[in-house]
């Protein structure tokens, strides 16, 4: 090998190189050998000022040539290089233009070196500045430029004067999508982002405008799909160059680096945008103290906090008042020391609202951990110590009204494995000493009572396990011996995965409540009682009359059933139609209460006498209702009817008597004073005056009159007394034949029949002697008072009616006007006719045996057609 | 010279009716006793009288007589009273101590007085 510089003579390896660096170093061509990893074998110092001319890399021996010690050469020398080296060419010529201040040309000639010994192969590159212009124009159809571009990730472009390409390198389809082909005849502007075209069209200028000067711009251009792409793009102007002839640019893909750099950008946008934004003010200090940079919150608060705008540059002494100054001084050395403060203060604003200040000084360190500013913070805090404030009275609140409400609180977190057991537990749980975790609070499972401890245990254990809520009693022994009843509510807190985090529970003491619900229990139970057992019948309806319950004694008294009675409406049972009833219903609805006698109605259809005391109450939900009380008062209107009736009777039995004194008086009185009266015309001086013998005879007459009215009245008195009066068993049929005989003469003067008929009945038990007296006075009476135009009918039939045997006396005789005499009838010394032997006393004598005997008399007559009279025996039991 | 012209005895006891006429005429109080046996009998002579002016100035009552008492005569008589120019005093005779009997006589307005058995002198020396 290097045969081409020294024919025949044989070197070893240093002793070539030695002579290489020599042979180098005088010639006046710049030369570099370069082995097959391009590594430098040997550089001479022509070639090193030529390199350097494009490229400030280090060009000594050893190095590795790379791509990028050429880049500022054209491309196609590195490949050419390549090329020679790898042996698809054994040589290569090309001309470089320099195009800095000094316009120069230069030759350069790579070869490729053989390698038939040692297995050197390299290449040797041969620099000679010319002096005319290169050759022919790259654009005329030369292979090796087109191989050159179009290897290269960058895309070469070259355009016209009329900035319309004419080439573009075949890379352009990687990076924008259209083929070489679809670019050529394209305007440089044309795909240019419209918000970039002016920009671009400005550079073009300036391209125009600067020959052979290299502009940089970045922008964006739109790829064939319609997204745009940021490239950067170098261009010159090479018209002038009479090779070139044309703009050429060479771009490459710059969006990857385009977004990041857009993120920083809008990173710090954004946190400009926050800084400037936020209420909390910064100021950065360096550390003489003067302002480096602030926020708008800060600028804005400045006249507030320092009576004076902030500058960059001013000392933060400067904006405070001068006796604040020592102050600050101290805080700040404090800072450069390291510590951070804090400080609060009040401003009052323009609206005369406090408002509250936070600030915070911070030493700010650098890498090294110097410090080397402040920066202060300034939060407005007035709502959150207004909230703070109003948690802390809230939770005093809270305190107090567990406190009154005597509320125990206790929680237990599983994860931190803290305890909370407010003040109130204790005193409901009776606990003597503090407890701190949930194992001591287990000390008080020993004074539940043994029936409650289960449900604790249980309800705890599966509120823990399946995170639910819980709420039970149980009694608890208090130290004094006393059983307390507590009520536990509480819950469980669980996270997604099930673990439970928290327990929670709210005891209170609820024994007062507890007591007094029993008490109210037992006052309900005895209600019920009194209810279900009350010999009154309690009804309790609606306003609208709906029974909604009845107690026993009301279905017994109106004959229904239970369910029967609550189907019922108070119509059901009450007679509407009564004015009694009518009356009861408006004064109920008038006062609210009504208290009165009334019928109700028995499920058979009868009627009921009850007591009633109505009273319109309200439930616990205050709905209206009416209570009613009934008591039944049939044996008691019984009672009253009977004595009603027996009061009737007494007084008619005192008018009797009073009746009978006063006639009986009349009567004595009578003859008495015809006694009187003859005795006073008796002529005592001449006793034998005719006179005198009538009086006598008088006298007889009126002493014989007061003897029978004496008999009458001794015979009434024993009737009337009633005492001692034997029953006995006598036959009606019997009485009459009896009786018969005493009256056959009078009968049959009167040419009188009688006609008897005691078939139903015959045997009564009365008094023999009165029976015989009725008979006689009735039969008597009906002969007496005969009618003269016909022949005389009695007919005496027996029978019976209810509680009674009635005996008739029917006649067909002069009969009489009741509606005149019926009054005085049965009168003592009532005479109706003119007959003279009545003395008004058989009538009376009958009535009076007959009630002496409990029963009575009655009649129906008419003047003219006859008379009947019943006499009603009383049916013995 | 004798006080009245005639008296009408409505009385059914003879003995009351012979000492009253004897009284009346001892004392010359009447110039006439008429007397009826019950209150039916003394209508009937009232009616029956020709010269309605005849009507006796003075009547002796008794309250308790068969067929018509002097309760029906009084309400009887107030039918007819109507037919009389002169109307008579009425004197109830009797010795009834029933208090009804005396509240009944007010409610006839002819009926002066209540005279006890038996008549007197006393008692006829009063009407006037």
């Amino acid at each position: 090998m290097l045969n081409t510089f020294v024919e025949g003579i044989p070197l070893n390896k240093e002793a070539f190189l030695h002579l290489t660096d020599k042979l180098l170093s005088v010639t006046s061509t710049g030369s570099m050998l370069i082995d097959e990893n391009l590594k430098i074998v040997a550089v001479n110092s022509l070639y090193k000022k030529f390199h350097h001319l494009f490229n400030d890399c280090i060009i000594e021996p050893s190095k590795i040539l790379h791509e990028s010690d050429f880049s500022s050469f054209p491309v196609s020398y590195f490949l050419n290089l390549k090329n020679v080296i790898a042996g698809s060419t054994s040589k290569a010529k090309l001309d470089i233009e320099y195009l800095g201040h000094e316009t120069s040309s230069f030759a350069i000639s790579i070869l490729r070196l053989d390698q038939e010994e040692d297995n050197f192969n390299g290449a040797c590159i041969m620099v000679q500045r010319k002096e005319k212009p290169a050759s022919a124009p790259l654009s005329k159809n030369d292979d090796f430029f087109k191989l050159l571009v179009n290897n290269s990730t960058s895309v070469y472009q070259l355009a016209d004067a009329a900035l319309v390409f004419t080439f573009t390198s075949n890379a352009v389809e990687n990076i924008l999508g259209f083929s070489s082909a679809e670019m050529i005849g394209r305007n440089a502007i044309e795909l240019v982002h419209p918000d970039d075209k002016e920009q671009v069209r400005d550079w073009l200028i300036d391209i125009r405008r600067s020959p052979e000067k290299l502009l940089t711009l970045e922008y964006r251009v739109k790829h064939k799909r319609g997204n745009y792409i940021w490239i950067e793009n170098n261009g010159r102007n090479m018209l002038g160059n009479v090779e070139i002839r044309a703009i050429v640019m060479n771009f490459r893909n710059i969006q990857a680096k385009k977004v990041a750099d857009g993120t920083l950008i809008q990173a710090e946008q954004r946190l400009s945008l926050l800084l400037n934004n936020t209420a909390e003010s910064f100021i950065i200090l360096n550390s003489r103290l003067r302002i480096v940079t602030y926020n708008k919150a800060a600028q804005d608060r400045s006249p507030f906090f320092y009576n004076h705008d902030l500058q960059s540059g001013l000392s933060v002494l400067d904006l405070i008042g001068k006796e604040e100054i020592p102050d600050y001084i101290s805080l700040f050395e404090q800072v450069f020391k390291g510590t951070e403060i804090e400080r609060e203060s009040k401003f009052v604003d323009a609206g005369h609202g406090i408002h509250i200040y936070n600030h915070t000084f911070r030493p700010l360190f650098d890498q090294q951990n110097d410090i080397f500013g402040v920066f202060i913070t300034s939060t407005d805090v007035t709502e959150r110590k207004k909230l703070m404030e109003e948690v802390a009275v809230n939770s005093d609140r809270l305190k107090t009204a567990q406190k009154i409400a005597r509320l125990g609180y206790l929680e237990c977190d599983f994860i931190s494995n803290a305890f909370f057991c407010s003040e109130q537990v204790y005193g409901i749980l009776d606990l003597s000493e503090r407890v701190h975790n949930w194992e001591q609070l287990c000390i008080v499972k020993k004074r539940i009572n043994e029936d409650d401890l289960d449900q604790v245990v249980t309800g705890v254990r599966r509120s823990i396990a399946e995170g639910s809520d819980f709420s039970f009693e149980f009694r608890l022994n208090a130290i004094n011996g006393v059983e307390k009843v507590i009520l536990a509510m509480g819950d469980s807190e669980k996270n997604n995965i099930d673990n439970t985090l928290k327990f929670r529970v709210t005891l209170q003491d609820i024994t007062d409540s507890k007591m007094a619900m029993l008490a109210l229990q037992t006052l309900e139970s005895k209600f019920k009682s009194l209810f279900d057992h009350s010999i009154d019948g309690v009804i309790l309806s609606k306003f609208d009359g709906d029974i909604i319950s009845a107690n026993p004694s009301v279905c017994r008294m109106l004959g229904y059933t239970q369910n029967e009675i609550v189907n019922l409406k108070s119509c059901d049972i009450l007679d509407l139609q009564s004015p009694v009833v009518s009356k009861m219903l408006s004064i109920q609805k008038e006062t609210g209460s009504y208290i009165g006698e009334l019928f109700l109605r028995h499920s058979n259809g009868h009627f009921v006498p009850a007591e009633v005391t109505a009273i319109s109450m309200k439930d616990g939900k205050d709905n209206p209702y009416i209570s009613t009380i009934i008591r039944d008062i049939t044996e008691k209107k019984k009672i009253e009817s009977e004595q009603k009736a027996l009061t009737e009777e007494l007084l008619k039995n005192n008018q009797d008597l009073q009746q009978f004194s006063f006639i009986t008086s009349h009567n004595l009185r009578a003859p008495v004073a015809n006694l009187l009266s003859l005795l006073t015309l008796y002529n005592k001086d001449d006793p034998n005056d005719d006179f005198n013998k009538l009086i006598i005879e008088k006298f007889e007459e009126a002493t014989q009159q007061l003897n029978q009215t004496l008999n009458d009245l001794v015979n009434i008195l024993v009737i009337k007394s009633n005492n001692n009066i034997e029953r006995e068993a006598v036959s009606l049929a019997s009485t009459f034949v009896e009786v018969k005989k005493n009256i056959e003469n009078l009968l049959s003067e009167k040419n009188g029949v009688i006609q008897t008929d005691f078939s139903a009945v015959d045997e009564i038990q009365y008094n023999r002697i009165h029976l015989e007296s009725i008979f006689l006075n009735m039969i008597s009476n009906a002969i007496r008072y005969s009618s003269p135009d016909r022949k005389l009918k009695i007919k005496i039939t027996s029978y019976k009616e209810d509680n009674w045997i009635i005996v008739e006396f029917a006649d067909n005789g002069l009969g009489m006007d009741l509606n005149r005499y019926g009054d005085r009838l049965f009168g003592l010394y009532q005479r109706f006719h003119g007959n003279k032997e009545g003395k008004g006393l058989g009538l009376y004598m009958t009535r009076s045996h007959v009630v002496a005997m409990g029963g009575k008399i009655e009649v129906e007559s008419e003047p003219g057609k006859g008379t009947a009279f019943k006499i009603y025996f009383k049916l013995q039991d | 010279m004798t006080k009245f012209t005639e008296v009408l005895l409505v009385e059914d006891d003879p003995i009351t009716i012979m000492v009253c006429d004897r009284i009346i005429k001892m004392l010359s109080f009447a110039e006439k006793v008429t007397s009826c046996e019950n209150g039916k009998i003394a209508i009937d002579f009232l009616n029956a009288l020709e010269e309605k002016e005849k009507m006796p100035p003075i009547i002796f009552l008794d309250i308790n007589m068969p067929v018509m008492n002097g309760w029906d005569f009084l309400e009887e008589f107030e039918k007819v009273r109507s037919n009389f120019e002169n109307l008579p005093k009425i004197y109830l005779l009797s010795s009834t101590v029933d208090p009804e009997d005396y509240k009944k006589a007010k409610k006839f307005s002819l009926v002066q007085d209540f005279i006890s058995k038996p008549l007197s002198k006393e008692a006829l020396e009063k009407i006037t």
